[in-house]
């Protein structure tokens, strides 16, 4: 019985499930994306948004300009640099168990371009088609870590 | 020397055969039951230390059952069932500031986000910097 106990104890201690949206974070990046022959590797920080991309919106090569993480409160305001031309303002409306509803502002030379409101589930991200830059397309990419 | 050692042998042999006889049992019964319990209780004792640790299994099983009433009592949120749309990013609502701009949006087609594509933006030369 003494076992027992001890092995509960052990297993709430170690094992309590923790609150599923507890210090989660926003990431953004602002991305070149283009086409070559051959493609340009893909940096570490976009591999796993390589493929979507290629999809969405046919690029087969990626570079990444810039990038920041930020703390999301709920009910907090963050003000999110990739780089110093673009920027986002993002607003936590509501935080549910598995995802956060944002006010996203997506600034260029801080000239307001589009409001969103959207509902950005954990590692679900957010892909924004920005304007064409040089021979590429610059994309914002947003995403609840 | 040998065939001296050999007919001895054979005598005492023949003695023993004789008057070495199997003591009378007074309970036979009684000594065969004890026997076949021996015999029982040697087949028995392997099983039980194939797995000498079977406490800590029982402990084990124990303590996951009372996580489990515990997580349901004070974590009752957490215990339900969730749909797959929770996991997956929506755009509520997406609005150009600009009138040049318009913005439509769809779900991106690999993964569980979602793509908000924004026509209209002015080209960017190359020289400029973004950064």
């Amino acid at each position: 019985m003494k076992q027992i106990v001890a092995a509960t104890i052990l297993f709430l201690v170690v094992g309590t499930p923790q609150s599923s949206a507890e210090g989660d974070r926003i990431w953004s990046a602002l991305v070149l994306a283009t086409t070559e022959d051959p493609p340009a590797p893909i940096p570490g920080a976009l591999q796993k948004f390589a493929r979507s991309i290629k999809k969405i919106f046919g690029y087969n090569s990626l570079y990444l300009l810039g990038e920041k993480k930020r703390e999301l409160i709920s009910g907090g305001e963050e003000w999110l640099f990739p780089p110093e031309k673009f920027f986002f303002r993002v607003q936590c409306l509501a935080q549910g168990k598995t995802s956060y509803t944002l006010r996203i502002e997506l600034y260029q030379d801080k000239r307001l371009l589009v409001t969103t409101e959207a509902k950005l589930a954990r590692d679900a991200p957010l892909y924004i088609r920005g304007p064409e830059w040089g021979k590429g397309q610059l994309i914002f990419l947003l995403e609840v870590r | 020397m040998k065939n001296f050692d050999e007919k001895e042998w054979a005598k005492t042999k023949a003695l023993l055969r004789e008057h070495l006889t199997a003591p009378r049992l007074e309970h036979p019964d009684f000594v065969n039951s004890r026997v076949l319990e021996e015999i029982e209780r040697q087949r028995k004792t392997p099983q039980a230390a194939l797995f000498p640790l079977r406490w800590l299994a029982w402990s084990g099983v124990a303590a996951i059952l009372g996580a489990g009433l515990l997580t349901i009592i004070y974590l009752p949120q957490e215990t339900g069932r969730r749909s797959e749309s929770e996991f997956i990013s929506q755009v509520i609502s997406a609005r150009a500031e600009i009138p040049q701009l318009t913005v439509s949006e769809f779900g991106a087609p690999d993964d569980r986000g979602v793509v908000i594509w924004i026509e209209g933006a002015d080209y960017i030369p190359a020289e400029s910097s973004v950064r």
